[in-house]
C-alpha cells in the first residue's frame, strides 16, 4: 500500500489502557492559559520516568466554565492514585502559580480524584468552598459541582474540588523513515500538525515529535527500556535494522486519547499528512502484539 | 405509566386553613383517582378527604398540577423528595418546607417560611415571597440546606436567615436582614439589597446585583473580579432570569464580615453599585 508515494507497513501499534483525566485550564488571556497548560503538562513524555503523560489538545474549547479563553489538557497515569498525585502536583505547582488561572474538570465521571480539595489548604483558612447545584432551571441527571476559591495575589484560584478519571488509550504511535532527518521531520511536523485538529488526543513528546524512540530491555539490566536500534541509521551496520538503504531518519508520533477510535483517527490523519516526497516508510511500534490491550493497524484505517 | 395528577381547588374550599402535608408525587404515585380522593387532609380538627377540596383528574404520578385560591393551603410540596409539583396561583405558609429533592414551581406568590429547612430539589416561585424564605424549621439551627431556591420577584424580610448551603436566587428587591446569620451558601439578589443584610453572618455570599449599603461590620476588601461568578451568572441566566446589564463585565467590591461574628462571609457588589 502507498499514499503520495510512501509505502505503509503491514503493520501495527500496540496501545495501552491507562487511567486518564481531562482538565480545562482558562485565564484572561489566551496566551496565558496557554503558558499554564504548557508549564503544566511539561516533563511528562512516558509513564515509565515521568509518572504520567499530558498535553494540551490540540482544539481549544469553545466556551469555558467561567467564559475565558482555555485550554483542554489530557493526563494519563497508570492508575487513580497515581493520577491524583500527579495531578495534586502539576495543579498546584503550574496552574495555580500561574497569573490569573482557573482549573476545571472536563471529564465528569462515576470514577474521580481529589484536586483542589488538597490544593485548598495553601488557602491557610481563607479558602472559600463553593458547591454549586446542577440547575436552577431545572433538576438534570448532573450532580453537584464543588468548587475552591483560595486567594492568592492577584485575586482567586478557582479549582474544581474533585476531577473525574476514565479508562484512557496511550501509546499509538506511527514511525516516519525519511530519506534524511530533515525530510522525516518536515513530515513529522505536517503529521503533528493534521493530528492538532483532532480533540480528544494529545502528543506527548517535545513539539509531538520523539527522536529516541525505544524499545523494551536492555543490554544492561537496571534499564527496562533503551534506544530502539533497529531504527537508528547509524546502527544500521551494527544491528538487525529495520531500515532500508535509503534511510537517512526516523522519526516517532505517539498519540494518548480518550478512547482508541480517537487514536485510530489521529493515527490516520497523521499518518495521510506524513505521506509525500522523501518519504520512503511508514511503520509502527509493538511488541508483537503481546503486552499491548489495543492494536492500531495501519493500512486498514487508510483504506 | 402514569399521567399527571391534576387537582382544582374547589371554589368552596378556597381560603380554608388546610395542611397540605402529604400531598406530594411520592405519596400518590401509582394511585388510582378514586383512592387520591380519599386520602384524608387535615383542615383545623377535620379531616376531610382530599376529594372533597379538590375535582380530581388524572392519576397520581410524578407530577401532580394544582390550581385555585391555594393562599389557605400550608406545607404544599413539604418534605417533598422526587417527582414534580405546578401550583398554578398564590400559595400559602411553608411551601416546599424540608424538601429534599424534586422540582416545586409556584406560579404565583409564595407566603412565609417557603423553602424553610430545604435540603434539596429546586423551589421555584414566579411571584414574590414572603417572610423568612429558607428559615431553619423552627427549633433547628440552621436554614436552607442544599437545593436551589429561584424567586422571580422579591423577598420579604429575613430571607436565607442562617443559610447552610445551597443557592438562593432573587429577581427583585430583598427586603431587610437577608443573609442574616449565614453559616455558607450564596444568595444572589438581582435587585435591591435590603438594609441589615448579612448580620452575624459567619461564611456565604452575598451578591448584591442592584446594590446595596453594608452594615459597618462589612469591611471594604477593593473592587475585583471573580471566576466563580460566571458559573452562577450562567446558571440564573439559562433558568430564565434577567442579569442587570454589566453583571458580567463588573468588577466586585468585596466587603468581608461580620467581623463582630467570624468575619468570613461576604458581600460582593458591582461597582457601579457599590
Amino acid at each position: 500500500m502507498r499514499i503520495d508515494g510512501t509505502f505503509i507497513e503491514d503493520t501495527f501499534a500496540e496501545a495501552f489502557t491507562l487511567r486518564v483525566s481531562r482538565l480545562v485550564i482558562t485565564a484572561d488571556s489566551a496566551r496565558w492559559a496557554a503558558t499554564a497548560a504548557q508549564v503544566m503538562t511539561g516533563f511528562a513524555t512516558s509513564v515509565i520516568a515521568c509518572g504520567c503523560e499530558a498535553g494540551a489538545e490540540g482544539p481549544v474549547p469553545e466556551a469555558t466554565p467561567d467564559g475565558r479563553p482555555g485550554v483542554r489538557v489530557l493526563l494519563f497515569a497508570r492508575n487513580a492514585e497515581t493520577l491524583q498525585d500527579q495531578l495534586v502536583r502539576r495543579v498546584g505547582q503550574c496552574v495555580m502559580t500561574s497569573a490569573t488561572s482557573a482549573c476545571f474538570d472536563d471529564l465528569p465521571s462515576e470514577e474521580s480524584v481529589r484536586v483542589g480539595s488538597l490544593l485548598r489548604f495553601f488557602g491557610d483558612g481563607f479558602q472559600i468552598g463553593k458547591q454549586i447545584e446542577p440547575s436552577l432551571a431545572d433538576l438534570g441527571a448532573a450532580s453537584r459541582r464543588r468548587f475552591w476559591r483560595i486567594p492568592v495575589m492577584d485575586g482567586e484560584f478557582l479549582v474544581e474540588d474533585r476531577v473525574g478519571v476514565r479508562k484512557g488509550v496511550a501509546g499509538g504511535n506511527f514511525l516516519i523513515l525519511g530519506t534524511t532527518p530533515a525530510a522525516a521531520l518536515a513530515a513529522a511536523e505536517r503529521a503533528v500538525a493534521a493530528i492538532r485538529a483532532v480533540p480528544g488526543v494529545i502528543l506527548p513528546f517535545p513539539g509531538g515529535i520523539v527522536r529516541s524512540g525505544s524499545k523494551v530491555g536492555s543490554k544492561y539490566k537496571k534499564m527496562i527500556a533503551s534506544t530502539n536500534s533497529a531504527y537508528c541509521p547509524t546502527l544500521r551496520r551494527s544491528v538487525a535494522t529495520e531500515l532500508p538503504e535509503e534511510a537517512g531518519g526516523v522519526y516517532e508520533i505517539v498519540i494518548d486519547g480518550l478512547t482508541i477510535a480517537l487514536v485510530e483517527r489521529a493515527t490516520a490523519v497523521g499518518v495521510r499528512a506524513a505521506c509525500g516526497p522523501e518519504v520512503l516508510r511508514i511503520s509502527a511500534g509493538n511488541y508483537g502484539g503481546k503486552l499491548g490491550k489495543h492494536l492500531v493497524r495501519l493500512r486498514p484505517l487508510l483504506q | 405509566m402514569t399521567s399527571a395528577l391534576r387537582l382544582k381547588l374547589r371554589p368552596e374550599a378556597a381560603g380554608a386553613a388546610i395542611d397540605a402535608l402529604g400531598l406530594l408525587p411520592e405519596q400518590l404515585a401509582g394511585l388510582a383517582r378514586s383512592a387520591v380522593e380519599r386520602r384524608p387532609l387535615r383542615a383545623g380538627g377535620d379531616r376531610p378527604a382530599l376529594g372533597d377540596l379538590f375535582t380530581v383528574s388524572g392519576d397520581g404520578g410524578e407530577t401532580i398540577e394544582m390550581e385555585g385560591d391555594l393562599s389557605g393551603l400550608a406545607r404544599l410540596g413539604a418534605e417533598m423528595t422526587r417527582g414534580r409539583m405546578t401550583l398554578r396561583g398564590t400559595v400559602g405558609p411553608c411551601a416546599g418546607s424540608g424538601m429534599s429533592g424534586g422540582v416545586l414551581i409556584i406560579e404565583g406568590a409564595a407566603g412565609e417560611r417557603a423553602g424553610e429547612g430545604m435540603r434539596g430539589g429546586l423551589l421555584r416561585i414566579r411571584g414574590d415571597a414572603g417572610e423568612a424564605l429558607a428559615a431553619p424549621l423552627p427549633g433547628r439551627p440552621h436554614g436552607m440546606n442544599r437545593g436551589a431556591i429561584v424567586v422571580e420577584g422579591s423577598v420579604a424580610s429575613m430571607a436565607a436567615m442562617r443559610m447552610r448551603r445551597g443557592t438562593i436566587v432573587i429577581g427583585k428587591d430583598a427586603g431587610p436582614g437577608a443573609g442574616c446569620g449565614m453559616l455558607a451558601g450564596s444568595l444572589f439578589v438581582l435587585g435591591r439589597l435590603g438594609a441589615g443584610a448579612g448580620a452575624l453572618m459567619r461564611r456565604g455570599t452575598i451578591v448584591a446585583l442592584g446594590g446595596a449599603q453594608p452594615l459597618p461590620v462589612f469591611l471594604d476588601a477593593g473592587a475585583g473580579r471573580y471566576s466563580f461568578l460566571e458559573i452562577y451568572v450562567r446558571q440564573i441566566e439559562a433558568a430564565g432570569i434577567a442579569l442587570p446589564p454589566g453583571a458580567r463585565t463588573a468588577r466586585y467590591h468585596r466587603h468581608v464580615g461580620d467581623i463582630s461574628d467570624l468575619g468570613q462571609g461576604e458581600i460582593l457588589i458591582p461597582e457601579e453599585g457599590a
